[in-house]
């Protein structure tokens, strides 16, 4: 079943952030490898509608463009950064990032519930990039925000999913799609969050930065895929001693 | 077989050429409404290939390579002096020093030797670090102040070349009875059709003076952000180090802004603590041309009698030499390196950006 936000068919469950690719000539092989369901881009980064420029590219490629406020430190600055990209980039998709403070770049919960508030007012739809916290999400989603997008570990910090019972526990909260976003550094943190129920991955620096973006990327669409498939195949319990795998009953002593 | 040759652009990039091709007995005419005002203005003048080599970029830091090499004999010619010094990468915590380390790793496949540092190796080569430096690596990339180049270059060549002091275009370019080649060399600012092969990426750059300098290039990453600080030479005690550099893709003009400026000031305070102390001077942005594979357009173009020496993103300073030399070969034979021939993206197809070879 394909995923769905705000009543949009999303062609895959990996999207890409843009962030810190170190050619552009990498882009479009990238998109290629990872084949992602939407591009965020930071208004603050993408040179507008240069010609060449990766607004360019991703328009030509047909990609969906989620544009973002990263970097932006109160409500005031997301909810302006988000009407600006409103206006630039013809699209009233948000994701929504207050930061806090700018050695964790953990979210502001409380700004950011303010600017959800806000901007779902004016007829935004939100995704807001939030802590991993079920409450949070909860009340994101009653100000009418489109999903929730938890993240795994600091922007940036390749660590991971660094507390899976939380992200459980916001996928249990919400009936909206859960996408879990920072802190992906490889293939197997992807497929853990699919296992863990979310209903996609972002994925920025771990490809950007990577020594081969392109093989990056393949790995992580596979490692979305693999952790989706695993999660409707239903995992064995884990238990404490060894069950062997083959009957001991019925043999001949 | 002698040209006259009129060159659109008079940064480092335009000088070089101009200087080079003047040396070879051609004929020159430099076109630029302000000389030298542009990135060359703002460049902090890292001779550094392996500082700047990264995944996938072997061919630029191989020519980054050869142009360094050719920067002694460049700034003796133009009795510039270059610093010596070396440079040191420095790391404020375990993932910067990881991130040392994989730059080190990515050298050493490169055939170059990053001497890696302990804590207290780094710290007795430059006390001035913060005592919280986890371990760095040494380079031997040398600096110069690209504003003495290109004032010393300018100096040269006033008595040689005609200067017009206009802003050149290539409307000229089916009337060439005044010359032979038109070389294009104005940066992030490529006329039509060639402005699709460039763009503008921000870099703000601060500039402060010391008393207590750093004695090496220091190219730190303070818990993630990565920042450089190249001192130059004292003068009666106090040395101007440049801090650098914020990197941006925008559409608007070059500004400084208070938050690019901040973060860099704190990331050299955090690497640096003795600049806390220092005069402030300049904050200055301009624009890099960035090119889609990072890689200069050098060589003739499909419009016949153009050549382009533009493109050169982060690397103007140390590509400046090679360069000139490119470019005079090209004016004089012909040849083009492949790897920075200007067609290699296929004009019917600029969008897309992709290399129409490999």
């Amino acid at each position: 079943m394909s995923l769905v936000i705000a009543g949009e068919v999303l062609s895959s469950r990996l999207f890409l952030g843009t962030g810190g690719l170190p050619r552009p000539a990498l882009l479009e092989p990238v998109i290629d490898a990872a084949e992602p369901g939407l591009v965020t881009v930071s208004l603050r980064r993408a040179s507008g509608t240069a010609p060449g420029g990766l607004l360019d590219t991703l328009r030509r490629r047909e990609m969906r463009i989620l544009p973002n406020t990263a970097g932006c430190l109160s409500a005031r600055e997301a909810v302006l950064t988000a009407e600006l990209a409103r206006e630039a980039l013809g699209t009233n998709w948000v994701k929504l990032e207050v930061i806090g403070d700018e050695t964790s770049l953990l979210p502001d919960a409380v700004g950011l519930l303010d600017a959800a508030e806000t901007l779902v007012r004016e007829g935004f739809v939100v995704l807001p990039y939030t802590t991993d916290d079920p409450v949070l999400a909860r009340r994101l989603i009653d100000v009418g925000c489109a999903a929730v997008m938890p993240l795994g570990s600091p922007i940036g910090s390749g660590l991971g999913v660094l507390n899976p019972h939380a992200i459980e526990a916001v996928r249990a909260a919400v009936a909206v799609p859960v996408v879990l976003d920072a802190g992906v550094g490889t293939a197997s943190d992807a497929a853990l969050a699919m296992e863990l129920g979310c209903d996609a991955v972002l994925a920025a620096t771990a490809i950007t930065r990577a020594d081969d973006p392109v093989a990056m990327a393949t790995a992580l669409r596979l490692g979305v895929e693999a952790g989706r498939a695993a999660r409707a195949a239903g995992r064995i319990p884990r238990r404490a001693t060894a069950r062997a795998s083959s009957p001991m009953t019925g043999l001949i002593a | 077989m002698l040209s006259r040759v009129k060159i659109l652009g008079a940064g480092i990039i335009g000088l070089a050429c101009a200087d080079e091709l003047v040396r070879r007995g051609h004929r020159v005419t430099l076109v630029d409404p302000a000389p030298g005002s542009g990135a060359s203005h703002a460049a902090a003048g890292m001779l550094s290939p392996a500082g700047e080599l990264w995944h996938g970029e072997s061919e630029l830091f191989v020519f980054g390579a050869r142009s360094a090499a050719l920067w002694p004999d460049f700034a003796a010619r133009l009795d510039v002096p270059l610093r010596e010094e070396g440079t040191l990468l420095a790391a404020l915590d375990h993932g910067d020093l990881q991130q040392v380390l994989r730059q080190a790793e990515l050298l050493a496949s490169h055939d170059v030797t990053a001497e890696q540092l302990a804590r207290d190796e780094l710290l007795a080569l430059e006390p001035g670090l913060s005592d919280r430096v986890v371990g760095g690596a040494r380079l031997p990339d040398r600096s110069v102040d690209p504003r003495v180049v290109v004032a010393a270059l300018r100096r040269r060549l006033a008595s040689r070349v005609e200067v017009v002091e206009a802003a050149g275009d290539l409307d000229g370019l089916d009337r060439r009875a005044d010359h032979d080649v038109t070389i294009v060399a104005t940066g992030a600012l490529l006329p039509a059709p060639f402005d699709r092969l460039v763009r503008p990426v921000r870099g703000e750059i601060v500039r402060v003076r010391s008393s207590d300098p750093p004695r090496h290039t220091i190219r730190g990453w303070a818990h993630g952000e990565q920042v450089y600080a190249v001192p130059r030479t004292a003068r009666a005690g106090v040395a101007e180090v440049v801090v650098g550099a914020t990197s941006e893709e925008h559409n608007g003009p070059p500004v400084a802004t208070v938050g690019g400026v901040s973060r860099l000031l704190d990331s050299a305070r955090r690497l640096i603590p003795g600049l806390d102390r220092a005069e402030f001077a300049e904050a200055i942005a301009r624009d890099r041309p960035g090119t889609p594979d990072n890689l200069p357009l050098v060589g003739a173009t499909d419009l016949e009698g153009v050549i382009l020496a533009a493109g050169h993103f982060r690397h103007g300073v140390l590509l400046a030499p090679l360069t000139a030399q490119l470019v005079a070969d090209q004016v004089e034979s012909g040849h083009v390196e492949p790897a920075l021939d200007p067609r290699r993206f296929a004009r019917s197809d600029l969008t897309s950006l992709e290399r129409t070879t490999a």
